[in-house]
């Protein structure tokens, strides 16, 4: 398209225009500001800088654990007087059934878990804003039918297709992250409808549609950015969630399949009665690291809720 | 309000068929079907696993397979189970009162605690116990139910022996062998003896998360107007928190219990497994084991009618309780 020099200036000048609804991601002192504002705002909750700290640390073990394990955690030692040993100096939290070591096994193990989560949140976080964006942005039919099926998919037994899909697929660490994913993205997608519905009717979207920018571009460029926040705090509680749906289909044997392990399938065998009596570390240490990190996740996620938007305090 | 139920009970039937013929073709097409079992058997020749295939109706497309599964199931016939040969709906119905058993008390027990918590928390805002409520809530969204449940079974049946570590019955319980007046005592014993564990540990979830709804829903109510005005016209605080709060509360959690339903069906798959529960979730894993096409699509089809209902009375509660709502479709 064409523009003379005056109607180039003009559009010039909307787009400052525009910069200026979009304070967010106007100019990178305002966003220094932004920042600062809810730096302060998140410091006073104590709990949520803890569990930052605490996800920070789990992080930073996942990832330099061929650093930090004392043993081999894959090599399985059938030797008597190797198995079921209680925590000690040698291993620090005793060893299991296959004689192989607790402390080695759950560093490896959060490798796993922390990757299966992660991507995840990713791929549900995405499909669940491109779904909510497209259907809060056009609006009208199009979204009454996108969102009954949205309330058709929530109102699933959701877990009885995940586990029926694990037990046939077989999956590696991806296919499991795009089981869940596909099957959890539906709350983000109400989420991220709700914002677009509201934002839509804001002046900077009819300046960009003024502009003759794309139904593409005011979505992604304008809209979206404005619903980072929410977003954020809903992909942080939604590591959580998938921290837990992933460990409860290894748990039944249904995650990456071995030697690949995760913190779910090294309590897998703690069923058995004989084990969980004998050699209780088993079961106890792999729970506690899921249990924190879900626990840190959540309090996080809660932190950054406040920080980022004190309308939604006390909303679950 | 008789033609919003009517939208509501179409909406309900499609989203039916949606579910049937998603999970019809999920578990048809992905592969490792009820044939992989027979697979690696050197024992059975090719000529016998097409046989074993055209008696499960396996050697029929796929769309056809579908037609005879819906019109079939139209007349309330699941099918036969592949493993055992009985109808589906015979080996569901056998398991379904244990778990409807199993989920009724653990929702029992997240109501009375979730509730009462809530209002306390909400009336005594900021207060010790409040916060305590707070992390105790988000202790238990973060706890894995099936690690609560093996720290449970390793506590109270194998390290105290008070309780057993799963199971339904004693089988050779004799209710005859106690005194007759005591008799009822006995038999409630030995039932919540099995039923403890489990219905706790189900109950977990819907307990930390109900009660922190309650809490923010009670919140929201007492500081509406008429809650001043019952205040001001000097009706007691206890009055006004149990009669006009309460009610006006309660409608919130009543549409998340809905909501929640799907969430409880799989813990009960969960809590079934690891306390060797007789219920549906546990047939649902033996099922999904033995590859059971059949016994799958009956459990998830019972599920899915059993949400839906669910959802279609916490909606109409709702209205019963709030007049202001007039149903909606």
């Amino acid at each position: 398209m064409k523009v003379s020099a005056g109607e180039h200036k003009m559009a010039n000048e909307l787009e400052v225009k525009i910069g200026d609804y979009q304070t967010h991601f106007g100019n990178m002192q305002e966003h220094t500001s932004l920042f600062k504002e809810f730096w302060r705002a998140f410091r006073k909750n104590r709990l949520a800088v803890f569990s930052g700290i605490i996800l920070l640390l789990i992080i930073v073990t996942a990832v330099c654990a061929p650093l930090l394990v004392t043993h081999d955690p894959y090599r399985i030692n059938l030797a008597r007087e190797l198995q079921k040993l209680p925590p000690s100096a040698t291993h620090l939290l005793g060893t299991d059934d296959m004689g192989r070591d607790v402390w080695s096994r759950m560093l490896y193990g959060s490798r796993i878990s922390l990757l299966v989560s992660f991507m995840t949140m990713i791929i549900s976080v995405t499909v669940g804003s491109a779904y909510g964006a497209v259907s809060g942005y056009y609006g009208g039919r199009l979204d009454s039918i996108m969102m009954r099926l949205v309330d058709i998919l929530l109102s699933l037994p959701t877990m009885f297709l995940l586990i029926i899909l694990a037990a046939f697929v077989k999956p590696n660490a991806l296919g499991i992250a795009l089981i869940i994913g596909f099957t959890s993205w539906m709350r983000v997608a109400r989420l991220v409808r709700g914002q677009f519905l509201s934002l839509k009717e804001q002046e900077f979207v009819e300046a960009a549609r003024a502009l003759g920018y794309s139904n593409r571009r005011i979505i992604f460029r304008h809209i979206l950015p404005n619903v980072t926040a929410p977003i954020i705090v809903n992909a942080t509680l939604m590591v959580a969630t998938a921290i837990l749906v992933e460990s409860t289909l290894s748990f039944l044997g249904l995650g990456v399949q071995p030697p690949q392990f995760s913190w779910g399938s090294m309590l897998t065998n703690a069923q058995d009665l004989i084990l969980l009596k004998e050699a209780p570390w088993t079961a106890i240490f792999p729970g506690v690291a899921i249990f924190i990190t879900v626990l840190s996740f959540n309090f996080f996620g809660d932190g950054l809720r406040d920080a980022l938007d004190p309308k939604l305090k006390n909303i679950k | 309000m008789g033609r919003k139920i009517l939208v509501r009970l179409l909406v309900s039937i499609f989203s039916l068929f949606v579910i049937s013929l998603f999970s019809f073709a999920l578990m048809q097409l992905a592969p490792g079907g009820p044939m992989a079992m027979y697979a690696e058997n050197p024992k059975i020749t090719a000529a016998d696993k097409e046989r074993i295939k055209a008696q499960m109706g396996l050697d029929k497309p796929i769309h056809i397979r579908y037609y005879l599964w819906i019109t079939h199931m139209l007349r309330g016939d699941l099918g036969t189970s592949y493993t055992t040969g009985r109808p589906v709906t015979k080996e569901i119905l056998s398991r379904l009162p244990a778990t409807l058993k199993l989920m009724f008390t653990s929702f029992l027990i997240s109501v009375g605690i979730a509730i009462p918590i809530g209002i306390y928390s909400a009336t005594h805002r900021y207060s010790v116990t409040d916060q305590l409520v707070t992390l105790g809530s988000f202790f238990g969204i973060s706890i894995p139910a099936f690690w609560f449940g093996l720290l449970m079974i390793l506590v109270f049946a194998l390290t105290l022996k008070i309780l057993p570590a799963g199971g339904y019955s004693t089988p050779w319980f004799d209710p005859s062998a106690y005194p007759l007046i005591i008799r009822p005592i006995a038999i409630l014993v030995e039932q919540l003896k099995y039923l403890a564990m489990p219905a706790v540990v189900l109950s977990l979830m819907n307990t930390a998360s109900w009660s922190r709804y309650m809490r923010s829903s009670m919140l929201d109510v007492i500081n509406q107007d008429y809650i001043r005005t019952a205040r001001a016209k000097g009706v007691p605080e206890k009055q006004v928190i149990n009669k006009h709060a309460l009610r006006n509360a309660m409608t919130p959690i009543i549409t998340i219990m809905g909501l929640d339903l799907p969430s409880f069906f799989a813990g009960a798959v969960i809590t079934e497994t690891i306390f060797a529960w007789p219920g549906m979730g546990r047939l649902f894993i033996t099922s999904v084991t033995n590859r059971d096409y059949q016994v799958l699509m009956g459990i998830v089809m019972i599920t899915a009618v059993l949400v839906l209902l669910g959802n279609f009375l916490a909606d109409v509660l709702y209205s019963v309780l709030d007049p202001r709502v007039k149903y909606e479709g």
